[in-house]
């Protein structure tokens, strides 16, 4: 089965500079919106991309610094609408972005599970089965029911990966979360991760670590500048972005 | 036919998924949003909840003063009338102002997650309601000690204020997305809600106006109808205003616009 599917795919943004948000900007639009000007004022983030990724299967995706992989993974989220092609994808999508997102400072650590996990569109009866995993795999113990500003980065990135990996959706789409904590928590959540995508899910990964890629992904795509350089089986990609 | 046929199953999945679980994912997130931000705003506080007493009293306190023992204006009633057009107005203003800056401070959460991101205008208006109820319940206990009787007008309070909540609702949704492409909004609204509080019947009663301009007053200043309802009803023991249909008019108008708004807005992850 099709689990996502990309045709054609682009997504443009608008430059801010050129954005209207001053009264400057919105003059100049109306007095000198010439075809030409209307080209330079956006740049795309990703265009031309085409590849099919069946359920099951487990994407890299790598590139330089600021090519679009986490656009592309947020496009798969839904929260960007593509401007040309389409983009499907079956089943629903949670996004492992960046980790602790939306945590509210004075609110507990358990209280911030509950909020972190309903915007992430699960139900109060999903969310108990997983809290006390949730909670035992995060190591806070106690400080669970501390304030998140008391929490030292590391403890926070703790509690943002383990409801990330708890909360599982047909389509995981993860961005370079693998190095969390100290090395005894790392290998714990390398191993997490592992389970997960030996789980039957369609999984979409970002990374910078041909090392993880290399390990986990049974297709990759290499993005430059938001163009499709390679898509395919992950030894013939990596090695063809490494050469480069 | 085949790839006809995906299609339509595709389709009937994702609405299947989002006609079901929208609903209760959009009501568990504005229940987590309403309750951690009362919780932050009142229970880390050392007169927590009193908070939402003090503002409005003070402010009642201070007009009191200058209307009534300085200018020596006003009925017997004057306290409770001001007490009672405060408390509707801050709940519209407070909640606007928070609603405009609502999406613009939550960009980064609207680019990571994809969800129904009206609620976070909406949790806004609650938490203004709060304190909105919270008044309510004080002017209820001082509208004895002003010999206000109770009448069975009393019944139209619940009416006006669902009139008054889909109002502020509809002006929040409206202001949130705006917000987000006209970044002065905020600044703008900070002061417009304090003219408008010189501009609506807060401070004074529509009948202390010249005659001949009650009637363009009233369809004018946006919530003269309401506020002025909210003191007849409830302290002059009368009907609500006939002009409150202009108010509902006026309702109808921003919620045409905050629904087009939010339709023709997928993309506003990027425009943050």
């Amino acid at each position: 089965m099709v689990a996502i599917e990309v045709k054609d795919m682009g997504l443009k943004f608008k430059l801010s500079r050129f954005k209207a948000t001053r009264v400057k900007n919105v003059l100049q639009g109306f007095l000198s919106k010439t075809p030409e000007t209307a080209q330079r004022d956006h740049f795309w983030a990703l265009r031309n991309l085409n590849f099919t990724l069946n359920s099951g299967e487990v994407l890299g995706v790598i590139g330089s610094n600021g090519s679009g992989k986490s656009t592309l993974l947020r496009t798969m989220g839904g929260i960007f609408v593509p401007d040309e092609g389409t983009i499907e994808v079956t089943g629903r999508a949670s996004a492992l972005l960046s980790l602790g997102t939306g945590f509210k400072d004075d609110l507990n650590g358990k209280e911030n599970i509950y909020l972190n996990a309903t915007i992430l569109g699960f139900t109060q009866e999903e969310i108990n089965a997983v809290i006390e995993d949730i909670i035992a795999f995060s190591e806070l113990h106690q400080f669970i029911y501390e304030p998140v500003k008391n929490y030292s980065s590391g403890m926070k990135a703790r509690l943002g990966f383990a409801i990330a990996v708890h909360l599982k959706r047909e389509v995981m789409l993860i961005d370079e979360i693998l190095g969390v904590g100290d090395f005894k928590f790392r290998s714990k959540s390398t191993a997490k991760i592992k389970e997960l995508i030996n789980d039957d899910r369609t999984v979409i990964l970002v990374s910078h670590s041909m090392e993880s890629i290399r390990s986990y992904c049974t297709k990759c795509l290499w993005i430059d500048k938001g163009v499709q350089k390679a898509f395919g089986e992950t030894e013939e990609v990596v090695a063809e972005y490494l050469k480069s | 036919m085949g790839s006809g046929r995906k299609e339509v199953r595709r389709y009937l999945l994702s609405t299947l998924i989002t006609a079901k679980q929208y609903r209760a994912s959009f009501r568990s997130i504005l229940k987590y949003l309403v309750l951690g931000e009362l919780k932050i705003k009142y229970k880390s506080r050392f007169l927590g909840i009193l908070w939402a007493l003090i503002d409005p009293l003070m402010l009642m306190l201070i007009y009191l003063v200058l209307v009534k023992f300085i200018f020596q204006r006003g009925g017997p009633t004057y306290a409770v009338e001001l007490l009672t057009g405060l408390i509707a107005y801050r709940w519209f203003s407070t909640s606007i102002v928070q609603a405009a800056k609502a999406l613009v401070s939550n960009g980064k959460l609207l680019q990571t997650v994809k969800f129904p991101f009206s609620v976070l205008p909406i949790s806004k208006v609650l938490i203004g309601g709060v304190d909105m109820l919270v008044g309510f319940v004080i002017l209820f206990i001082m509208v004895f000690f002003f010999d206000v009787e109770p009448t069975l007008n009393w019944l139209w309070l619940p009416v006006l204020l669902l009139i008054e909540f889909q109002f502020v609702i509809a002006f929040s949704l409206i202001v949130s997305i705006v917000g987000v492409y006209f970044r002065d909004l905020l600044n703008i609204l900070q002061f417009g809600v304090r003219i408008l509080l010189y501009l609506s019947p807060v401070l004074y009663n529509i009948e202390q106006l010249p005659a001949d301009y009650q009637l363009l007053y009233t369809v004018l200043s946006p919530l003269a109808p309401l506020i002025d309802s909210f003191k007849r009803v409830l302290i002059f023991g009368q009907h609500p205003s006939p002009f409150i249909f202009v108010f509902i008019v006026l309702s109808a108008i921003c919620w045409f616009i905050a629904i087009a708004l939010y339709r023709g807005r997928p993309n506003i992850a990027k425009d943050l």
